[in-house]
């Protein structure tokens, strides 16, 4: 029976009104390498931060190398041996490979005087090639590295404290097939050297090709502790979703008309590849996929926040030049950002400063405000979009997630409103504000006005939209009609082989 | 790709000025390279040199610094006044430093712990500091009569006068310290990527407190080589000054290979200007056509080095 | 990635309606402060000097506020898009020397304030496009400026030596010393900037997108804001209004003083900060700037008065404008 490196036991972590991780029993033995899946919100994320300390459990037994903790920071978990890689940033860019791997570590000569240069970079090197079996010219500067290659030497600089515990939160995003592969071999070779290896990721094709067990999380719990020899992507997709779902009748909104709205075509950015697609008058387009797979980017490239190397919009017929988002709005087309706080909206202005602030010429003459107009206008869509306000006058701030969702999404209402492009628009919110937020989509297409709608949950897009389109790295690869939605299918072609599973 | 060419623009531009601007003046004045001059000129450079160097190390931890040309004075008069009332020179200094690192200190606290902004609230101590400088001197020239000055200042070690012997030091101890200790390297890493530096285990205020006690030190040291080499203080001296030091850090940067503020870079851009200085004005040029010239050239470099950022800039 | 919307989410946040009572207190409790702490200073004032309270001199508060107050508002622009603007000090001085130059040369007034403007509007497009175009620092852009203004400054006249008229003509004598229906001209002048700026800024649709670049640039950009622009114009015109203070400062010395901008500018300084305070949620506001004005401006007069020297109250404005830092930074702070 293998050591256990890790056990945690009976882990409960509440958030005000959020019961993040119930009652989880999550264990790791050394020398494995442990995928965690889930569905967001399904608490892994909150697992592993009090793993790596940043998150202290209300409850449980946490145990590591046979020691049991009880007091968690994140500088106590690097000295105990336990290191995780994340997605962002954390290297100084004008740093070399072998300061940024030794960064806290530095090697010295003559009794500590002076930095050994040379022994820095022969110890980075030596720390690539045993570890990593890469080879990098240690003198090159960290910001003329590829992606890949950063994450490389973040690795590096993990090892050199020997860490028991490597924990990899979604590694595979920004890397091409043959650095995933360097990545898969290093993994291999950490493990055989005795490190233990945590692996959080969406991609089930890779957690089958480098893990040796899974862990399976969905709202809160674990749900099952698998050998991915014995199991297949079904399996795992089904312990995630839960079984599957009926689909719900779409009787709730009318059948968009036949007429074309916008049509996209041939966009490229730096992500985006070959993206087309067409929407329809009053249509309702989901648009499917994990996290960072491009759905942002086309949003905001349509929009005209990004920049787009090619690519042709047309809406009703007409041209729209793109890369503007003063022209975007003026022709009626609406976005509303999933950073809701450092774009949705102006934090620190109040309803009525953001609810006109999209389109406000209309509430001016020669320049100056039409405070009246602006007034009744807001007191209006507070009635209509039913935001819990005392009144206009309060700083959206403030207000509750949902609320401020709401004043956001309402500023377009100012407009005649062609198309309106939702980017996570119920993230954060809770249930009541949620449900209010798809009655007024409901109302917007039935009126007329196409919804672009980009989400994580599937729920949503099985409850509001006519069709779906699903993308993966940065390209579309399905668009699949409402009849034919189940989760099984649309995540299977966002994260999986495209396997087609029909219904149930 | 583009970010190369345009890092090494700033670069070469740089380079190109310097070089063109030694080479012309050289043309003009055939006394420029006149090994006495030289000396003299280096002499000139370490009135800037040295408060470049502290700001440099103070602006790599990610902070500024305005104040120093009042700590400066500040300083500078409260050792002339205690030296002209009989206060042994070894005490006099000592008050000097003390001053100089109860302003710096306070300007740390108020910055690091405070979160006030450094480019505001070292514009007010400037603001304020150059107001005390000039209570303690009354508005005249303080002078600083001693025989160790006089010698300090015309005598020579090895045939180099003692300011060019400072001048040596302190871009040695400081380029060691930044470039060959740890501590620099943390100082950089703190000043690039905080957060990096924290999950490195770097404990990130106190690093950013240390260039402070630089600054202190080196504006302390400016100030005893103004009463030296010019047997006193004469009013806000230091203050025009200030834009040259600014432009020798960011003239430093400029010519840097990775564009980072560096001190070799800075102690080069220093001397550089006081290079130019000196043959303008042996070419005849006014010395407001000097400083004209110096905002200007400080304007382009930076320009050179930000055309390569797409944001605006909010402090 | 996939979030399930089966887990119990109960309306979590409170649904915090307005700020939390907290903070109003807070505020409120600083403002009071202020205020209390001005009419402390004006009491103390009053005392320490009889002619304080005096007509004449409330008077000539109330002309230094004319001039300080529209170098204020220019700055208060810059710091709403989180930025400073400090050219200027140095225009001032250079609009002094260009309007006292050309009357001496001969000319008509109307063209040496046109000449003025030219100056001003010169230093600003140069601001402008290092700050919005070439996206400097705009602390370094603008105080590389104003040196190289002052450079100018000191190069023309030979190291700052004032031009001085000996005949000034009337009309521009009676820029400072005139009045318009029964108001002092330069109070006048305030008056009308005040009421400009405040149209603009409060009333009209150009404020509401200036405060929203300042507030967060990337709302702005996403509501369609033409960010750069904006950016641009603000520190143009943050520089071109030190051009009336110039024209007004030289009428009332009848002469041009290369150097004399620098006391207004950290006055204007202080003020723009203070009506950070005076604000409602820290925004930089054209009253509470114009409060801002009126403080520095009466200390300034006071401790003249007092026979305080001017370079005790250089030290004084300095330790102003960082306490005025301080609380403005304690106030605003997000946590």
């Amino acid at each position: 029976m293998a050591e256990k490196i890790l056990e945690m036991r009976k882990i409960n972590k509440i958030f005000p009104g959020v019961h993040a991780v119930k009652d989880v029993d999550f264990s790791v033995e050394k020398g494995e390498v442990r995928a965690l899946i889930g569905k967001n919100g399904a608490g892994k994320s909150t697992l592993i931060k009090v793993v790596t300390g940043i998150n202290v459990p209300d409850s449980g037994e946490f145990w590591f190398d046979s020691a049991e903790i009880k007091h968690f920071s994140p500088s106590d978990m690097n000295k105990f041996g336990i290191e995780a890689i994340y997605q962002e940033n954390d290297l100084v860019g004008h740093f070399n490979v072998a300061q940024s791997i030794l960064l806290n570590n530095e090697i010295t000569r003559m009794k500590g005087l002076t930095i050994d240069k040379r022994k820095m970079h022969e110890q980075a090197a030596e720390i690539l090639s045993k570890h990593l079996m890469i080879s990098l010219d240690t003198r090159r500067l960290v910001r003329d590295l590829s992606v890949g290659e950063r994450q490389l030497v973040q690795i590096a600089h993990c090892l050199v404290k020997k860490p028991k515990l490597i924990i990899f939160d979604e590694p595979t995003a920004p890397l091409n097939a043959s650095e995933i592969e360097r990545l898969f071999a290093i993994i291999r070779s950490l493990k055989k050297q005795g490190s233990t290896i945590v692996y959080i990721s969406h991609r089930l094709e890779e957690i089958f090709e480098i893990a040796d067990t899974v862990t399976i999380m969905r709202d809160g719990e674990k749900v099952a502790d698998l050998e991915l020899a014995k199991s297949n992507e079904n399996e795992l997709i089904k312990h995630m979703t839960g079984g599957s779902f009926e689909l719900v009748a779409q009787d709730i909104h009318h059948k968009p008309s036949e007429e074309e709205m916008l049509s996209v075509s041939d966009m490229n950015t730096e992500y985006l590849k070959e993206v087309a697609f067409s929407l329809k008058k009053g249509e309702v387009l989901g648009v499917f996929g994990a996290e960072g797979a491009g759905q942002e980017d086309l949003a905001r490239a349509v929009f005209g926040l990004k920049k787009a190397t090619s690519g042709r919009l047309e809406l009703e017929g007409r041209t729209v030049k793109l890369g503007k988002p003063d022209r975007a709005i003026k022709m009626g087309i609406g976005y509303v950002s999933r950073d809701r706080k450092e774009e949705g909206l102006v934090q620190d202005f109040n309803i009525l400063e953001n609810v006109t602030l999209a389109n406000i010429d209309k509430y001016a003459r020669f320049g100056f405000l039409k405070t009246k107009e602006e007034q009744s206008t807001t007191k209006k869509l507070i009635k209509k979009l039913s935001i819990m306000c005392r009144n206009f006058r309060n700083v959206v701030r403030y207000l509750s997630g949902g609320n401020q969702q709401k004043v956001a999404i309402s500023r377009y209402f100012t407009l005649k409103l062609k198309v309106l492009i939702l980017d996570y628009p119920t993230s954060g919110i809770d249930v009541e504000a949620k449900s209010e937020v798809y009655d007024i989509l409901k109302e917007l297409s039935k009126e007329g006005t196409s919804i672009i709608l980009i989400t994580p949950e599937y729920e949503e897009i099985e409850a509001l939209c006519h069709r779906s389109l699903v993308m993966r790295d940065g390209k579309i690869v399905a668009d699949i009609d409402g009849s034919k939605f189940s989760e099984d299918l649309l995540l299977s072609w966002a994260i999986g082989t495209g396997n087609s599973r029909e219904g149930g | 790709m583009l970010n190369i060419i345009k890092r090494n623009f700033s670069t070469s531009f740089t380079i190109f000025i310097f070089a063109g601007v030694i080479i012309t003046l050289a043309f003009i004045s055939p006394s420029f390279f006149d090994f006495y001059n030289i000396l003299s000129v280096l002499g000139q450079a370490t009135f800037v040199a040295i408060p470049a160097v502290g700001l440099s190390m103070i602006m790599i931890s990610g902070n500024f610094n305005l104040s120093f040309v009042g700590v400066i004075g500040v300083s500078a008069v409260t050792v002339g006044v205690l030296m002209s009332r009989g206060v042994p020179l070894f005490i006099a200094l000592l008050v000097g430093l003390a001053i100089c690192l109860a302003v710096d200190l306070s300007n740390a606290f108020l910055i690091i712990k405070m979160k006030i902004h450094p480019w505001l609230c070292t514009l007010a101590t400037m603001l304020a500091m150059l107001g005390l400088e000039t209570a303690i001197s009354g508005g005249y020239f303080i002078s600083a009569r001693s025989s160790l000055f006089m010698d300090l200042r015309f005598g020579s070690f090895l045939g180099f006068p003692f300011a060019v012997w400072i001048l040596a030091l302190v871009f040695l101890v400081f380029y060691y310290v930044m470039h060959k200790r740890p501590l620099g390297f943390h100082i950089y890493a703190v000043g690039t990527n905080p957060e990096a530096a924290r999950k490195a285990g770097i404990k990130v205020d106190l690093v950013k407190f240390i260039p402070w006690i630089f600054m202190a030190i080196l504006s302390w040291v400016t100030s005893f080589m103004y009463l030296i080499q010019l047997s006193g203080y004469p009013p806000e001296a230091a203050n025009i000054s200030l834009l040259t030091v600014i432009l020798a850090v960011f003239f430093g940067m400029a010519i840097s290979t990775k564009n980072v503020i560096n001190v070799p870079g800075t102690v080069l851009g220093a001397v550089f200007v006081a290079l130019m200085g000196n043959g303008l004005s042996l070419a005849g040029v006014s010395s407001y056509w000097i400083k004209l010239v110096e905002g200007v050239i400080l304007i382009a470099v930076i320009m050179s080095n930000s055309l390569g950022s797409d944001e605006l800039v909010q402090l | 990635m996939f979030s399930s919307n089966k887990s119990e989410r109960k309306p979590s946040e409170a649904i915090q309606v307005g700020k939390p009572a907290g903070r109003k207190l807070n505020e409120f409790l600083i403002n009071a402060s202020v205020f209390m702490g001005f009419a402390g200073v004006l009491v103390f004032f009053s005392i320490s000097s009889s002619s304080f309270l005096t007509g004449a001199n409330i008077t000539d508060i109330f002309l230094r506020i004319s001039i300080t107050g529209p170098i204020a508002f220019g700055i208060m622009l810059s710091i709403i898009l989180k930025g400073i603007n400090l050219t200027p000090g140095a225009v001032v001085g250079l609009v002094g020397l260009t309007v006292t130059a050309t009357i001496r040369a001969g000319y008509a007034l109307p063209t040496a304030i046109f000449l003025a403007f030219l100056v001003g509007a010169a230093f600003g497009l140069v601001t402008a496009f290092a700050v919005a175009k070439a996206k400097m620092n705009p602390f370094i852009a603008t105080v590389a400026i104003m040196f190289v203004g002052d450079s100018v400054a000191r190069v023309t006249t030979q190291g700052g030596l004032p031009i001085y008229i000996y005949r000034a003509p009337e009309a521009f004598s009676n820029i400072y010393r005139g009045s318009t229906f029964f108001i002092p001209n330069p109070i006048f002048i305030l008056l009308v900037t005040v009421l400009i700026y405040y149209l603009v800024l409060e009333r009209m649709k150009y404020g509401r997108r200036l405060y929203a670049a300042g507030l967060s640039i990337k709302a702005a950009r996403a509501a369609g804001i033409r960010v750069n622009l904006y950016y641009g114009i603000a520190y143009f015109f943050a520089t071109l209004s030190a051009v009336l203070p110039g024209i007004i400062v030289a009428s009332q010395v009848r002469s041009g003083q290369p150097l004399i901008g620098h006391a207004y500018l950290w006055d204007g300084i202080g003020a723009a900060f203070l009506s950070t305070i005076i604000s409602k949620g820290g925004r930089p506001n054209i009253l509470g700037a114009l409060f801002g004005a009126v403080v520095l401006s009466t200390v300034d007069n006071g401790l003249t008065l007092i026979g305080v020297p001017f370079y005790w109250k250089e030290f004084a404005r300095g330790l102003i404008i960082l306490a005025i830092l301080v609380v403005a930074t304690l106030k605003n702070r997000r946590t």
